[in-house]
């Protein structure tokens, strides 16, 4: 009996070894988000496929979009990880002895464990530590602000769309100081111009992307013309995608906050 | 003066040929067009009437080439009702009638319009049907109202095609009445070679595409009568008796 | 309930015109936040004099734009389902739109773009069929317009997949980003637009008879076909541009005008743009405030639902009022 327990011990340490020794060789990054921490833990060589619209690795191949990635692409470049934003963006039958990883992490903090979790996967833990003490080295140096200003994000211009509280968005503004006024539990909410200007953010943040390819000023709209708000616009690139430069927007946004605060809006 | 002059007409629709050497109509005439089906009759009503675009030879309409008129011209001097008339939505009666004085008035309606129409329609026997719907009218009341509607067009000759087509006899009669007073130039495609004996001056005989007889209908023989319509008939009483 | 004569004629049209009062005065009042009209400050009044006011407003003109153009085309394409859409005409206007979203080009583009395919859409149309006096040519020359612009917008949708969003909003029409200035274009050409309808109105009547007859009456088919159609298409076109694809609108508010005021095209012209104003404003209303959430719904559903209920309605009910064929 106490042998047999001593067997298993030993097997499980030696699984625990065998599979913490194991490091992945071909990625597939389905997920666009994801990249720019594989490229900071100096992991480009590793990655052999791509989406259309990422274009930090010059060696991996396009595999069509997150949306609708090719699976024979995929399959010929024979990954052994593949990471999604969602389980479901990929026919996982189709892969078995691959492994699917999720990356959609919507808060700072859940982008430094990912940080942590994909460094694992290729022993790159030293990296990872100076990567996220920098990253958090970052958030030290934010100034405290005495009034929290109340901030709206827009996503798209029409439909009418702005970030709620599942969004990145959020604990950026939160991270900044700043409230959002949106407090719908959702990653996108629609809502009305109307609300919003009876809200009257102090600061208004659109984005111009894919998402918002050429929104109107927004202090040039009739609902917001007369509002006296501070009107930022920023890259979708920086706000709404989960990377570490999310991290460079917490502080961009502080150092609008404090101004604001400072003039007493 | 010659109303419609036709030289050396040749037209040509699929399988079928119409030739008119000469013809002239003169004003007041009062002209019946006969012959069996497919005869031809439809086919020289629209030429005629400006309606056929391709032909050889010449039409003239008061001196002028028929198609060399502008469409509104053409509605005053003449007004056709073609066979198989209809109109898309369900219009009054009223409406209908008045709207065939579109070409003197560029559809701008006046009192006058109104007045005439009112009497054109008592004239035809409508007024109980004023103010229903076109369609909702059987298909003799229909001919009537679009005969009304024609000759509300006011315009100098009249071309008809078979404008008695599902009329009772006693509605043909009157309305047959009615256009003997006007006086106007008429030409009518007729299937009753009785009808045209007794209220159209001159005949002409369609047979295959070609004109077998033209003249006074004094002069109309019972030959002729048995080569248009392939049977045999009688005269009777100055009137034609085929069983 | 036939009106014949003038005086039930004015009465009918006074009331619809109480009925357009008071749906604007609605449209203003109801929203996605209560406003107490006695009782506003000044952001308040700012949604209501820069918002909802122009808004209510191009709904009513561009409600009305599309039931005209639905009244003459239906007569033009002696068609009961002819309208902006089955002419194709509004498709290839939406796709001129889809491109100058999918591109980036600001919104100040997107009518423009509108416009210009929607125009070369009825060229097409018009290139396609000009030997033949055919009207279900016509029809069929359209719907094969409307096939091809919708593959390409359906093309676009699938590659720029980021801009989806935006672009099948759009499609589904609906009036933001209003101002005065899209208002007073709006009432421009429609009545511009009206005046010119309303003085052919004479020649649309005449033209609802056979082709033989009519021609005969003293109008020249070909010319008044190309010319009310190219007419009510281009105004298709400019709707469009303004507010997407609302569909229904000009497909039956010309039946039910027809149900109620008769068959002359000069009372048709103008219960058929009040209808069409008046169906637009509700259901804008109703995309504005019916979602609890204070999100907008997009239009043409709405349109498409009250308009189909409706439509529905008149079938099984009226058949006989609305069309004779």
């Amino acid at each position: 009996m106490r042998l047999m327990r001593l067997a298993v011990v030993f097997l499980i340490i030696v699984l625990c070894f065998f599979n913490i020794s194991y490091a992945f060789d071909r990625v597939v990054i389905l997920a666009p988000d994801s990249s720019d921490i594989f490229l900071k833990l100096g992991l480009e060589s590793k990655v052999v496929g791509i989406t259309r619209h990422v274009h930090l690795f010059k060696n991996a191949k396009r595999v069509g979009t997150h949306l609708k990635p090719n699976i024979e692409i995929i399959k010929s470049l024979k990954p052994d990880l593949i990471v999604v934003k969602r389980k479901k963006d990929i026919d996982v039958r189709m892969f078995g002895n691959t492994k699917i990883y999720t990356y959609n992490p919507q808060t700072l903090d859940g982008i430094l464990e990912q940080i942590e979790n994909i460094s694992k996967m290729f022993k790159k833990d030293r990296d990872a530590e100076k990567l996220i003490s920098k990253l958090k080295q970052k958030l030290q140096l934010l100034k405290p602000l005495k009034k929290h200003p109340k901030v709206v994000f827009e996503v798209m211009q029409t439909p009418y769309i702005a970030a709620g509280r599942k969004s990145i968005v959020n604990d950026i503004i939160k991270k900044a100081g700043g409230i959002n006024i949106i407090n719908s539990n959702r990653y996108f909410v629609r809502i009305s111009n109307e609300k919003i200007a009876l809200l009257k953010p102090d600061v208004y943040v659109y984005e111009v992307g894919p998402m918002n390819k050429n929104p109107s000023a927004p202090n040039t709209r009739a609902l917001f013309k007369n509002l006296k708000m501070k009107i930022i616009k920023v890259d979708e690139s920086k706000f709404l995608r989960s990377s570490t430069v999310s991290f460079d927007s917490v502080v961009y946004l502080n150092k609008i906050f404090k101004e604001v605060s400072k003039n007493g809006r | 003066m010659c109303s419609i002059r036709i030289d050396n007409l040749f037209i040509k629709r699929g399988n079928f040929k119409l030739k008119c050497e000469h013809l002239f109509i003169n004003k007041g005439e009062k002209v019946a067009v006969l012959g069996e089906n497919g005869s031809g009759k439809t086919t020289f009503l629209l030429a005629v009437s400006g309606n056929v675009e391709n032909f050889e030879g010449k039409i003239e309409l008061f001196d002028k080439a028929i198609l060399s008129y502008k469409e509104k011209e053409r509605a005053k001097l003449i007004s056709f009702l073609p066979q198989f008339g209809d109109i898309l939505f369900n219009n009054t009666v009223f409406d209908v009638v008045l709207l065939g004085r579109y070409g003197q008035n560029n559809g701008i309606f006046r009192k006058d319009d109104f007045n005439k129409t009112e009497k054109m329609l008592s004239d035809f026997d409508l007024m109980k049907f004023k103010n229903r719907g076109f369609h909702e009218l059987s298909g003799g009341e229909k001919r009537r109202v679009f005969l009304a509607k024609t000759m509300n067009q006011e315009a100098v000759i009249d071309i008809l095609d078979e404008p008695f087509a599902n009329m009772d006899i006693k509605y043909s009669l009157y309305m047959l009445e009615i256009m003997q007073k006007m006086k106007k130039t008429t030409i009518a495609s007729l299937h009753d070679i009785n009808i045209a004996m007794v209220f159209f001056d001159r005949l002409i005989v369609f047979k295959k595409g070609e004109i077998i007889f033209d003249g006074p209908k004094s002069s109309i023989t019972k030959e002729v009568v048995d080569e248009a319509y392939e049977v045999s008939c009688r005269i009777l009483d100055n009137r034609f008796m085929f069983f | 309930m036939k009106l014949n004569n003038r005086i039930s004629f004015n009465f009918l049209l006074i009331n619809l015109f109480i009925l357009c009062g008071i749906s604007i005065f609605i449209g203003v009042v109801e929203g996605s936040v209560f406003i107490n009209l006695l009782d506003m400050n000044s952001t308040q009044k700012s949604i209501i004099l820069l918002y909802r006011l122009p808004r209510t407003l191009e709904a009513l003109f561009i409600g009305a734009s599309l039931g005209l153009s639905g009244s003459v085309l239906q007569i033009v394409l002696k068609n009961p389902l002819a309208d902006g859409f089955t002419t194709g005409v509004a498709s290839s206007a939406a796709f001129g739109a889809v491109l100058t979203i999918c591109f980036g080009f600001s919104y100040f583009f997107i009518p423009i773009s509108a416009v210009i395919f929607g125009v070369l859409g009825i060229f097409a149309v018009i290139f396609a069929t000009k030997d033949t006096k055919d009207y279900t040519t016509l029809i069929l020359a359209g719907i094969v317009l409307n096939i091809i612009a919708t593959s390409f917008i359906g093309f676009f949708k699938y590659f720029f997949e980021e801009s989806i969003g935006g672009i099948v909003f759009w499609l589904m029409g609906g009036f933001y980003n209003v101002s005065y200035q899209k208002v007073f274009v709006v009432l421009t050409v429609f009545v511009i637009f009206l005046s010119v309808f309303f003085r052919l109105s004479a020649v649309l009547d005449v033209f609802t008879f056979d082709t033989l007859t009519s021609s005969s009456m003293g109008i020249n088919i070909s010319f008044v076909k190309n010319i009310t159609y190219t007419l009510s298409a281009v105004l298709v076109a400019v709707s469009v541009s303004f507010s997407g694809i609302i569909p229904f609108v000009g497909l039956i508010v010309p039946h039910i005008s027809r149900a109620v005021c008769g068959y002359r095209s000069k009372q048709n012209l103008i219960v058929s743009s009040l209808f069409g104003g008046i169906l637009a404003v509700w259901a804008d209303i109703l995309s504005r405030t019916l979602m609890p959430t204070s999100e907008e719904l997009p239009i043409g559903i709405l349109t498409s639902i009250i308009g189909g209920l409706f439509f529905f309605y008149l079938l099984v009910k009226r058949k006989k009022a609305m069309w004779y064929v």
